[in-house]
């Protein structure tokens, strides 16, 4: 996955037919049908990162999707004009899921760690593929609130005594 | 000059005559010597004619004969020669006069006050200044000579008519004086008709002036039918008009014809007549014919004169009446002195400014600012802020009160008195066409040529003038401009081997740090981010034929990819692409350009490629037809794995096609080597600009994250090799295209600031000079603002944004064409009163 020039090299393992594969194993895309899948594995791109680089910062439009192949993302939000790290990102990982449905502003700020590489997909790119198939959305947004609801149960079920003082704060899924 | 000719003082005032006076007189003169020499040439020939007849036909004398016609041929061509001298000197005399007039015509122009140009258009100057004045120039040229010589000749030839026969020559004439009758009233209509078309013809240019410089807004609005209705219009009419012109002309020219036929039809009635009662002889007969056909042509040529003096007379005074205004201002002084030194002190007291129709745009405006102090004037737009500074700054003519700088009244200094001690930079500042250096000298080499100096001699620095770039933040941008330009072979050799050392450096340097962003040349390697066709032949075609787009075409490349056992590999790399791009497109409905940036199928050709694709799924490639397999070979040589990613780029690929390039490397160096220069690390890539040349390689993204990192990285090596001054005087040699086209508004601005700053003026007018800025660059021009100009030069500042006055000594906050109050900014925020307002918005003070 280096982006090295030495022959014997090439980054054969980064091209359509992997970025398909990728796509076909994410739960975002499960219920796209393939044709759709081809499209968009098509025109997602290998990108590179230096350590230190910027994906999305805090309050940036959040336009991309993110699968990492390699490397890894440190996840941050400002707490009293102070970054604070939150989590961190590695292989196998995916984000932007939500910048792609939607498009809003980041409420973190993703930087690469090492030397990173990840699949990416931009929100342009996807509006105007799932425009052409209109089968999609509905299909994204299913998968979109079953891992809401799999997230608040497991929030639920993390914190069984907590969740009663957060009061109007949750109950997502009751929306 | 024979004679000093009285002028008037006014330009529009002179008449079209008046030019004769002031043209050439000695060549005039000359002229007119030339002219009776000629004229007296002119009857020999006639003479000759009856000679040769009675004396050597009639007399059979042989020698008599070759005598006369010796002497006949000799006042021809020395006829013919003095008519060519008559021209030449008419010409030049024309031309002469022609270009003094334009220069003294666009001198006027230049002076008009500014509202002179508000009402009228760009192409109604042009035309005026480039179309219509050259009539007047052909009629100065002519204006003696034609009239001079062909009275003359019509009086000669009239004179020997008379000499002949005296009655012969009363009764051809006879006609004349109907002519002289109806051609005036003919003129008076061609006159009338000639006037209407100059109209038109400026309503014409001006329309088109207003397309051109509207056309963005023609394209938005697809508004072509419409401008091509009132374009019909007004070409319709213009239409109308010339064939009215056009036929009172012919009517003109056949009148006079027409008269000068019915001239003979006398003579051979009467002559004829004559002749056979034995009372006239024939050779004298013939002679009085030829004659009396001679005459023709003089009297033509002044009725053609006539009608270039009327349609000069029209053109010349229509322009006149049209320019017929004066300079609001003195442009010189009126002894030649050096231009006053000032200090920077502005005055200002109960000024009234006045525009057409007695609206008042400034009310009694009093304020004064001290040499060195900055003061900004804010307020609502319509206020008369802007209208204050252009008064200050001479632009224009305020009716009432006084404005003094340095203790001078600014409506009665010279201009060259206030050029010298002002910077001006206006909203929407003018960018000249020709390089950046030469807008960056504009102010201090018309300064010194106004001092009657050579601006080479006092051009400020380099070191000067890369300063003043940084000042204003344009130093990134021309350095830019110098890694963009592109050295023709043979051109500054010596820079190209620095170049090429300073990517030798850069290749050992930076390539750990940018490996990910680029791919460097490099004879061993593949390139990911160039097409298989630019991996073959690596490097720069010479040849048409071997630019990569003409390949697949190529018979002699082909041949080479048969030979080096690539053609079969490519064929099959070009179906995997086509099939896998019909396979993921096919069942996208209306697929734009955008999803054919992944492959090397473009969007016209996918049509095409539906049809090969399903051909290809049942015959092998060996049965395709030759075209088919063209395509296929079109598809492979344009496959660039860094972008097309839907096929892989196996590694026995790979490897086939770098030692490919290795083969068509050894076969051109032997057969054509001058058709491709290759990528080698000594080789300068003449086609290709500076930074390509440095950064010897591709980058692999076009993201501008990119192009900056690029960018610095390439900064800091020229740093460090001591080229960065070259090639930033490189780049002020950068043409900025008509207007500035090629630069940005926030370019051209900070062009106009540094143009500025580099008079180091002791008063500076900033109209908004900083709206077109970015907020960086706009906080960098405050900072330069008071760190360098603050005690230094007075700088009156109009200002739109409201976070960048707070530093200023004096703010002074205009409404409806009266300073409603001035102070510094803590002040007058305390006060709460209009600056508060402005800043916290209506409701804040409320």
């Amino acid at each position: 996955m280096s982006s090295s020039t030495d022959p014997g090299q090439a980054p054969e393992a980064c091209g359509y037919s992997d970025f398909l594969d990728i796509m076909r194993g994410l739960p975002l895309f499960a219920k796209v049908p393939l044709e759709v899948s081809k499209v968009l594995a098509y025109l997602s791109r290998l990108e590179e990162f230096q350590p230190g680089d910027y994906l999305v910062r805090e309050g940036e439009h959040a336009e991309t999707f993110y699968y990492i192949t390699c490397g890894s993302i440190v996840v941050s939000r400002m707490a009293g004009g102070e970054p604070v790290t939150l989590r961190r990102f590695g292989a196998g990982d995916c984000l932007g899921g939500l910048a792609l449905i939607l498009g809003g502003r980041s409420l973190y700020t993703l930087q690469a760690d090492t030397r990173t590489s990840a699949m990416t997909l931009g929100r342009e790119q996807f509006l105007k593929t799932v425009q052409r198939f209109p089968q999609v959305e509905p299909a994204m947004l299913q998968s979109l609130a079953e891992h809401v609801l799999a997230w608040e149960e497991r929030f639920l079920s993390r914190h069984p005594e907590q969740f009663a003082q957060f009061g109007q704060d949750f109950g997502l899924t009751l929306y | 000059m024979f004679f000093d000719p009285k002028l008037p003082d006014k330009l529009y005032k002179r008449s079209l005559f008046s030019w004769v006076l002031t043209s050439n007189l000695k060549l005039q003169g000359l002229l007119l010597l030339v002219i009776v020499v000629t004229v007296s040439i002119r009857v020999l020939p006639l003479e000759m004619q009856k000679k040769i007849i009675n004396e050597a036909i009639g007399g059979q004398k042989v020698q008599l004969l070759l005598l006369y016609c010796g002497y006949y041929l000799l006042a021809v061509v020395s006829g013919s020669a003095l008519k060519f001298a008559i021209n030449a000197l008419q010409a030049r005399i024309g031309q002469e006069s022609l270009a003094d007039m334009r220069k003294k015509l666009y001198a006027h122009i230049l002076t008009l006050p500014i509202n002179f140009f508000r009402t009228s258009s760009p192409g109604m100057i042009v035309s005026s200044l480039v179309t219509e004045v050259a009539n007047a120039g052909d009629f100065v040229g002519q204006a003696i000579a034609v009239p001079v010589t062909n009275i003359l000749t019509l009086l000669a030839f009239a004179g020997y008519l008379f000499y002949l026969n005296p009655l012969l020559a009363g009764l051809s004439m006879v006609l004349y004086p109907l002519a002289l009758i109806f051609v005036p009233m003919m003129q008076r209509r061609s006159n009338d008709a000639n006037r209407e078309r100059v109209d038109t013809g400026r309503t014409m240019s001006t329309m088109i002036g207003e397309t051109v410089s509207g056309i963005h807004e023609i394209h938005a609005n697809a508004s072509f039918r419409h401008e091509n209705n009132r374009f019909g219009d007004i070409t319709d009419k213009q239409y109308r008009i010339r064939l009215r012109w056009t036929l009172w002309k012919f009517a003109i020219k056949n009148s006079n014809n027409f008269f000068q036929s019915l001239g003979p039809f006398v003579l051979f009635l009467v002559g004829g007549w004559l002749a056979i009662n034995g009372r006239f002889d024939l050779g004298a007969l013939v002679a009085f014919l030829s004659a009396n056909e001679k005459l023709y042509d003089p009297w033509k040529e002044l009725m053609d004169f006539y009608q270039t003096w009327q349609d000069a007379k029209v053109s010349y005074n229509r322009v006149m009446e049209y320019f017929a205004e004066d300079c609001e201002f003195t442009l010189e002084p009126a002894e030649p002195r050096e231009p006053l030194s000032l200090k920077g002190r502005v005055e200002v007291k109960d000024l009234v400014m006045e525009a057409q129709g007695g609206i008042k745009l400034l009310k009694g405006v009093s304020v004064s600012v001290e040499p060195g102090q900055h003061m900004a004037l804010v307020g609502f737009s319509g206020s008369g802020k802007s209208t204050l500074a252009l008064c200050i700054a001479q632009i224009y003519r305020y009716s009432n009160g006084h404005a003094l700088l340095g203790g001078h009244e600014i409506a009665d200094m010279a201009k060259s008195d206030l050029a010298e001690n002002m910077g001006f930079v206006p909203q929407h500042p003018f960018i000249f066409d020709g390089s950046i250096r030469q807008n960056l000298l504009y102010g201090v080499n018309s300064r010194m040529v106004d001092k009657g100096q050579d601006p080479a001699e006092f051009e400020p620095s380099l070191d000067e003038l890369i300063e003043i770039t940084q000042q204003v933040g344009l130093f990134l941008d021309v350095l830019r401009f110098g890694l963009n330009t592109v050295f023709r072979k043979g051109k500054k050799e010596h820079l190209v081997q620095k170049i090429i050392a300073i990517r030798e450096a850069y290749a050992t340097q930076q390539s750990e740090e940018l490996r990910g962003l680029v791919e460097f040349f490099d004879e061993g390697r593949y390139l990911l981010y160039a097409s298989v066709a630019e991996n073959l032949v690596f490097g720069n075609a010479n040849d048409e034929a071997y630019l990569p787009e003409n390949l697949p075409r190529n018979a002699d490349f082909r041949d080479f990819l048969q030979d080096a056992g690539l053609m079969d590999v490519l064929l099959e790399l070009g179906k995997a692409l086509a099939m896998q791009t019909v396979d993921i497109l096919k069942l996208v409905p209306g697929a734009d350009a955008s999803f054919f940036e992944q492959t090397p199928v473009l969007q016209e050709e996918f049509e095409g490629d539906l049809q090969l694709a399903e051909h290809l799924d049942r015959t092998p490639i060996s049965e395709l037809s030759a075209e088919e397999r063209d395509r296929l070979l079109t598809l492979a040589l344009r496959f660039t794995p860094g972008r097309h990613a839907l096929v892989p780029l196996t590694v026995e690929l790979e490897r086939k096609l770098l030692s490919g390039r290795a083969l068509f490397m050894d076969r051109i160096a032997a057969s054509a080597p001058e058709k491709v220069s290759f990528y080698r690390r000594d080789n300068y890539i003449h086609t290709q600009t500076i930074l390509d040349n440095i950064l010897f390689g591709r980058l692999k993204s076009e993201s501008p994250k990119v192009l900056e990192r690029v960018n610095k990285s390439i900064i800091r090596l020229l740093i460090a090799q001591d080229m960065l001054e070259r090639i930033v005087e490189l780049g002020l040699d950068f043409q900025v295209g008509t207007m500035g086209d090629r630069l940005s508004g926030g370019q051209r601005q900070k062009v106009a600031l540094a143009r500025a700053f580099l008079k180091d003026p002791p008063l500076l007018m900033l109209d908004e000079a900083t709206a077109a800025l970015d907020n960086a660059s706009q906080t960098r021009i405050q900072n330069l603002l008071e760190n360098r100009w603050k005690g230094r030069s007075t700088v009156i500042a109009v200002v739109h944004r409201l976070d960048t006055i707070k530093n200023y000594d004096i703010i002074a906050v205009m409404k409806a064409g009266q300073i409603v109050e001035s102070g510094s900014y803590q002040e007058l925020i305390e006060r709460k009163g209009m600056l508060y307002e402005l800043v916290h918005g209506p409701r804040a003070s409320a």
